[in-house]
């Protein structure tokens, strides 16, 4: 973070991953994800209002807006209040445009008992974003007259916001070797009729953490290892039986190196593993699935490979590349995500994790969702987040057929998980 | 609270049907007008981009420097006329057509543009034929070859827009197109040049697209050859 001098503005780089984002954005299709939190209580507006003015100072790297400079974007003190607070709509994570919304690259929306923000991946990942929610939560109820306390992913808003939340951490995990490991071998992509522009299908299914987990653990497994496992497990299927092909399957897990890394940044600090499958290899059984992607994604997570990961993505960053112009940057950005990009992808599988709230900010929330934002090539895309003990998984579509998310939440059933289904459509 | 009695699957109790399997929903107990939805019906959709605007933008833009050569090939070299200034606003009326047209109509058909650029052509080719005054190639040569071509082409965007047909016949229509085509360059070459030497190369390519669109009518009349095509050249 910079001060210019003399004045009281301040502006970030992006981070690392927050790099290619801008490049990719078009007037048709952003990278934006959305968070949101089901209240017991029907929300006021004016009093989320006041709530999103009275936390945002706490969060100076979303209260910001993009600017272009001449090698890079990079992100400016926004001037205006706060973005403003709408009602909710039924096509969430349509495209953001630079110049709306107050010029904040985040929305807030509201609907009877829900509170929902959206953000556009370049100010913070999935990790930042339901931070910043919970405490606006937090917030909210509050100014309702409660007795919320802080802690787990509720931040103090009466402390200013340490520097630690504030930089990018992937410089600090650079190797010096970099791995360009990702694959670019074609693989299944379910494809349907598509649904009109800016308009997609959602469907949250919700069930008991402690079930999913149990589940898991019969096959040694974590829930997101087990979850993902079941989602390709669908797609497998569903390939068998649209076609001969034996295209590989890939699943693509964000994994947030907060943990691991002991590190309390809001920006993004995600990497995404890719876990392939190759059907041709002959039948697989939902076991072997899970079997198949906990053992890759164990065998991958870890310091070496993670630096090695970081190193290759800060190429764009240490390379000849950093002096193009950003437009032709953006240029080159553009070309690559239209080649490579989702391409070697089957399906997102992202999961937030189980949030931590203080324990009197409980009895006032039902459960948290979390909805990736839509793709260009992957019809689905998959989030998934869990708060007290409920776990959703949330399906956002941009084709009209369901199924996929019919597949999966029927293997669920079959497992003797009880799932609740909710929909926009 | 409702299931599904399909998929299994509990569902909201404002729904009127399964999501995942379009089964309908009866419970006397929670009739579904009284619960409001978990999303808002209302639909926000983001403001087009304003190509129209953007491509009349460009056309003034295109404009003034057209003008600009024009007044000063008129001022410059008033005793001859025009002397170079046509050259630059054909060509910029050609480019007009070509990259700029499309942006400005909304909802045109395909063939639209096709015939509009055809015409274009024709036209910049006349213009230069007309200019050196020569004679005889443009009737016997450019005429024939690009109308017969921009007719087969309005007609393949057209059929395979509203019949949508399956890639054989979309093959053959395309093989039998280019050997009628490369027929109708053998007639018109040989008439202009009156040589049989520009007979040869129209012909061989007019009897390979008839060959290999007889050998689709072939595939798109077996299954087995069909679907061994699919498995050997899949991508």
């Amino acid at each position: 973070m910079a001060k210019n001098k003399g004045q009281n503005k301040f502006w970030f780089k992006l981070d690392n991953a927050g790099k290619v984002f801008p490049g990719q954005n078009t007037s048709r299709w952003s990278n934006i994800f959305r968070s949101t939190l089901i209240m017991e209580e029907k929300i006021d507006p004016a009093l989320l209002e006041q709530a999103v003015k009275d936390v945002l100072p706490r969060f100076p790297c979303f209260d910001v807006c993009i600017k272009s400079g001449f090698f890079w974007f990079y992100l400016e003190k926004n001037p205006h209040d706060a973005p403003p607070v709408c009602e909710d709509i039924n096509n969430p994570c349509y495209r953001v445009k630079f110049n709306e919304n107050n010029r904040f690259l985040f929305r807030v929306f509201y609907r009877e008992n829900r509170i929902s923000v959206e953000f556009f991946h370049a100010l913070t990942d999935g990790a930042g974003a339901t931070t910043f929610l919970c405490t606006l939560a937090a917030q909210y109820l509050r100014l309702c007259g409660h007795d919320i306390g802080v802690g787990g992913n509720v931040l103090d808003i009466t402390e200013p916001a340490p520097e630690s939340e504030l930089t990018d951490p992937f410089y600090d995990y650079e190797g010096k070797h970099g791995r360009s490991g990702r694959s670019t071998r074609k693989v299944y992509h379910y494809r349907g009729t598509p649904l009109p522009t800016h308009t997609v299908g959602i469907i949250t299914g919700i069930m008991p953490t402690d079930v999913v987990l149990k589940k898991a653990k019969e096959y040694g497994a974590t829930a997101t290892e087990y979850l993902s496992a079941v989602l390709l497990y669908c797609f497998y299927e569903q390939q068998k039986k649209e076609t001969r092909r034996e295209d590989d399957l890939s699943v693509q897990i964000p994994v947030s190196l907060r943990k691991p890394f002991n590190r309390k940044t809001l920006r993004n600090f995600t990497l995404t593993y890719s876990i392939r499958i190759d059907p041709s290899l002959g039948e697989y059984t939902l076991e072997e699935f899970v079997r198949q992607i906990m053992l890759n994604l164990r065998l991958v997570n870890n310091t070496k490979n993670l630096s090695a990961m970081v190193a290759s993505n800060l190429k764009l960053e240490k390379g000849v590349m950093r002096y193009l112009p950003l437009g032709l940057k953006n240029l080159g950005i553009n070309i690559s995500f239209r080649l490579t990009g989702e391409h070697s992808t089957t399906v997102l599988f992202s999961n937030v994790g189980k949030l931590n709230i203080p324990a009197e900010m409980e009895r006032h929330v039902q459960r948290l969702d979390f909805l990736a934002g839509p793709g260009k090539i992957n019809g689905v895309r998959v989030g998934c987040g869990s708060i007290k003990n409920v776990l959703t998984v949330s399906f956002l579509d941009i084709c009209k057929e369901t199924e996929i998310e019919r597949r999966f939440f029927t293997t669920l059933v079959k497992a003797g998980i009880p799932v609740k289904i909710e929909s926009n459509r | 609270m409702s299931y599904c009695v399909n998929c299994g699957v509990e569902l909201d109790v404002s729904a009127k049907k399964c999501v995942l399997c379009d089964t309908p929903v009866y419970n006397p107990a929670h009739p579904p007008e009284d619960i409001p939805t978990p999303y808002s019906d209302k639909v926000v959709l983001p403001p087009k981009v304003r190509r129209r605007f953007s491509a009349f933008l460009f056309s003034v833009i295109l404009l003034l420097p057209n003008i600009v050569c024009l007044l000063i090939d008129l001022l410059v070299s008033n005793e001859n006329g025009l002397v170079w200034a046509q050259y630059v606003n054909t060509a910029s009326l050609l480019f007009w057509v070509l990259f700029l047209l499309p942006f400005l109509i909304e909802k045109v058909r395909a063939f639209v543009l096709i015939l509009a650029d055809s015409l274009a052509i024709l036209a910049y080719i006349f213009f230069f034929y007309y200019s050196f005054a020569q004679t005889g190639w443009f009737l016997r040569v450019a005429l024939p070859l690009v109308l017969v071509f921009a007719v087969f082409a309005c007609i393949t965007v057209e059929f395979f827009d509203r019949k949508k047909p399956d890639w054989p016949l979309q093959a053959i229509i395309i093989c039998f197109q280019l050997g009628i085509y490369a027929a109708v360059c053998a007639v018109s070459l040989y008439i202009y040049f009156g040589s049989p030497l520009f007979l040869a190369v129209p012909v061989v390519i007019s009897v390979c697209s008839i060959v290999v669109g007889g050998f689709f009518i072939y595939v798109k009349n077996s299954r087995r050859m069909r679907a061994w095509l699919s498995r050997r050249f899949f991508v």
